[in-house]
């Protein structure tokens, strides 16, 4: 039996009078790749935000990892993320103060688990993974748009996470530096065998996906094996 | 990487911020110290000239005018202290020591020479004992003397030489240096207290005034515990009348009331505002920051920080900014404290014990005295300056990040 490391059952969310999600369910399989697509304005970031617990349902109820989101407190819900969830923006959502290898460092300041040394080497390992091991002391402003969403997926996977949450992961970038920002975070997923959900925009990368997720007016419209 | 290394980077990455947060605490408390420091300085000048005597509190009474200006004389703000007053001052709450003393002039055609006869006590003959630079300390059963240096020098008088007051010859018993430092009213012959008063009892200048006998005084040395001083210098003015002169460091505070009120009351204010101006400086500093970095917060957030790890954050980089503009602020302090070096304020003194006498020229030089005194660092006021500072900057962190905002409309693509 296939276990199940998201699942989705009838949320729904509003923000004043309009409603973006309206009864969501789905689950979502440990180590798979699904695509959520949708037009803007579907619901499909909103439900990425549900999921990873930065948004709070009004109704239904989410399951990460076996956990019940609403079951737990705000410290408990960090907690998750930092030990379950990997993020990749659209914006790359870089701290700009600091280098390549000190904001993938980042997520791995509270694993009192791991000695330092330890994580250092994970964080300079994830970054010649992605092509960047000569690039780790630049700033963001010092590298381009790819380089910057590099340095994000090595951040995401830093703490070894079973959840990969992209959001629009190529949007800001052009089609090859995009594609290539692809393969990379498919081929990183794979490798570390994390359950990767993506929202996107674009059928080339939902077509990839063993998943599809279509959303229409805060609903699913298809799902799609 | 830690907190600290992340906070330094950050602190670094937006210098400006952080310059005008350092400034703003390094104002506040540079103004906090050094007007503390100058009203600290400004309070002890007050009490300097009153402290050289060696006493809290000078009661004397004014006299009349001998029929002739010859022989042992008692200065005009010196007259008879009568015993029962004494006695009552010596019961006065707060009243911690009384040292008796005769002052007086001995007046001749082609000299003159001013003499203190003084209690065995800490303030008397054991002062003289400290400032002794030749010969033996004056014990209260001798019949001699201690000459000023000044005095000494002027008249060619040296230890183990002898020197006549009222028309008895006195030796020599040593030389002390009462000019510099010493906690002694100035005289230029000094003799235990009571062969003044034999001198006094029978000095017909002296009896022609007053009833002088040989247990009597003509001046006294208070000391007084500080809480009580106003209260004790009221009772014994109201004691004493209208010719009563009760001279403490209270006198001065009328004279320099200006600047005392500048120093202390204008100080305050000065400083209470200054404070409440980086106050708000740094809490401006401290919400812009915030906003400016709501998106950097949230990206924390989706990394897996909880609310009170970026809390921390915030905090510990306030403080460091905290830190930091205390430290400017007392350096500055320190800084300027050390380029005025010091205050000189010149006083009048309320109290006649010029021992030159008042109708001899050179006197009025003696009437007024400059008091200099270094301005020294409050560390007491620099370390409420620095906690008040720290707390702003943890209090502006901790106000400003009450509760967990839900960061995903700062980072979703939509």
């Amino acid at each position: 039996m296939t276990e199940t490391a998201i699942q989705v059952d009838g949320v729904k969310k509003h923000y004043g009078a309009l409603e973006v999600l309206r009864g969501v369910s789905f689950s979502v399989p440990a180590g798979s790749f699904s695509a959520i697509i949708g037009k803007s304005g579907s619901g499909k970031s909103t439900l990425l935000g549900v999921v990873s617990g930065l948004e709070k349902a009004d109704a239904g109820r989410v399951v990460v990892q076996g956990h019940d989101l609403s079951s737990l407190d705000e410290a408990g819900m960090a907690d998750l993320r930092r030990r379950a969830i990997g993020f990749v923006f659209q914006g790359f959502n870089l701290i700009p103060s600091l280098s390549a290898l000190e904001n993938t460092l980042l997520p791995t300041f509270f694993d009192k688990a791991t000695p330092v040394a330890a994580r250092h080497r994970r964080a300079v390992g994830l970054l010649a993974q992605v092509g960047l091991g000569d690039r780790m002391h630049h700033r963001p402003s010092e590298l381009s748009g790819g380089e910057q969403q590099r340095v994000a997926m090595a951040r995401a996977l830093v703490n070894e996470p079973s959840i990969l949450l992209a959001d629009e992961p190529t949007g800001n970038l052009d089609v090859e530096t995009g594609a290539a920002i692809l393969e990379l975070l498919l081929d990183m997923s794979r490798a570390h065998a994390t359950t990767l959900v993506v929202v996107t925009h674009d059928p080339d990368i939902a077509a990839k996906a063993d998943t599809i997720i279509e959303m229409k007016d805060g609903r699913i419209q298809h799902d799609v094996a | 990487m830690s907190i600290l290394r992340y906070a330094w980077r950050e602190l670094a990455f937006r210098r400006s911020r952080s310059l005008i947060a350092i400034l703003s605490s390094a104002v506040a408390v540079l103004a906090a110290v050094l007007l503390t420091a100058l009203a600290a300085s400004y309070a002890r000048a007050v009490r300097a000239p009153i402290e050289t005597v060696g006493a809290d509190v000078i009661v004397q009474i004014n006299g009349d005018i001998p029929p002739k200006l010859e022989g042992l004389v008692f200065p005009h703000p010196n007259a008879l202290v009568p015993t029962a007053a004494v006695a009552a001052i010596r019961a006065m709450e707060g009243v911690i020591s009384l040292t008796r003393a005769v002052y007086m002039w001995e007046l001749a055609p082609d000299h003159y020479q001013s003499i203190l006869g003084i209690d065995d006590s800490e303030a008397g003959l054991g002062s003289l004992a400290s400032r002794l630079i030749d010969g033996k300390a004056l014990r209260a059963g001798d019949q001699a003397v201690l000459l000023d240096s000044d005095f000494a020098a002027k008249q060619n008088l040296k230890t183990g030489a002898s020197i006549g007051v009222g028309g008895t010859k006195f030796p020599v018993l040593g030389i002390v240096d009462a000019a510099r430092g010493g906690k002694v009213v100035r005289a230029d012959v000094y003799m235990p207290l009571a062969p003044a008063q034999v001198l006094s009892a029978a000095a017909p200048m002296v009896q022609a005034l007053y009833p002088f006998g040989r247990d009597d005084a003509n001046l006294l040395l208070v000391k007084v515990d500080r809480q009580h001083l106003e209260g004790v210098v009221d009772k014994v003015a109201m004691l004493l009348g209208k010719k009563g002169i009760v001279s403490s460091e209270l006198s001065f505070r009328e004279a320099l009331s200006g600047v005392l009120f500048l120093s202390q009351r204008m100080g305050l204010i000065v400083a209470a505002v200054i404070g409440a101006f980086a106050a708000a400086f740094v809490f401006r500093a401290t919400a812009s920051a915030i906003q400016e970095r709501r998106r950097e917060l949230a990206v924390l957030q989706a990394i897996g920080w909880s609310w009170r790890h970026i809390r921390q954050q915030v905090l510990l980089e306030n403080a460091m900014l905290a830190i930091a503009g205390v430290a400017l602020g007392i350096l500055l302090a320190v800084a300027i404290a050390g380029l005025l070096g010091h205050i000189s304020v010149t006083l009048d003194l309320p109290w006649d014990l010029s021992s030159t006498p008042h109708f001899i020229p050179e006197a009025t030089l003696n009437r007024t005295q400059t008091v200099t005194v270094p301005i020294g660092i409050p560390w007491q006021a620099a370390a409420i300056a620095a906690g008040g500072s720290l707390f702003v900057g943890l209090a502006a962190a901790v106000l400003l990040l009450t509760s967990a905002p839900q960061p995903w409309s700062l980072l979703h693509s939509e």
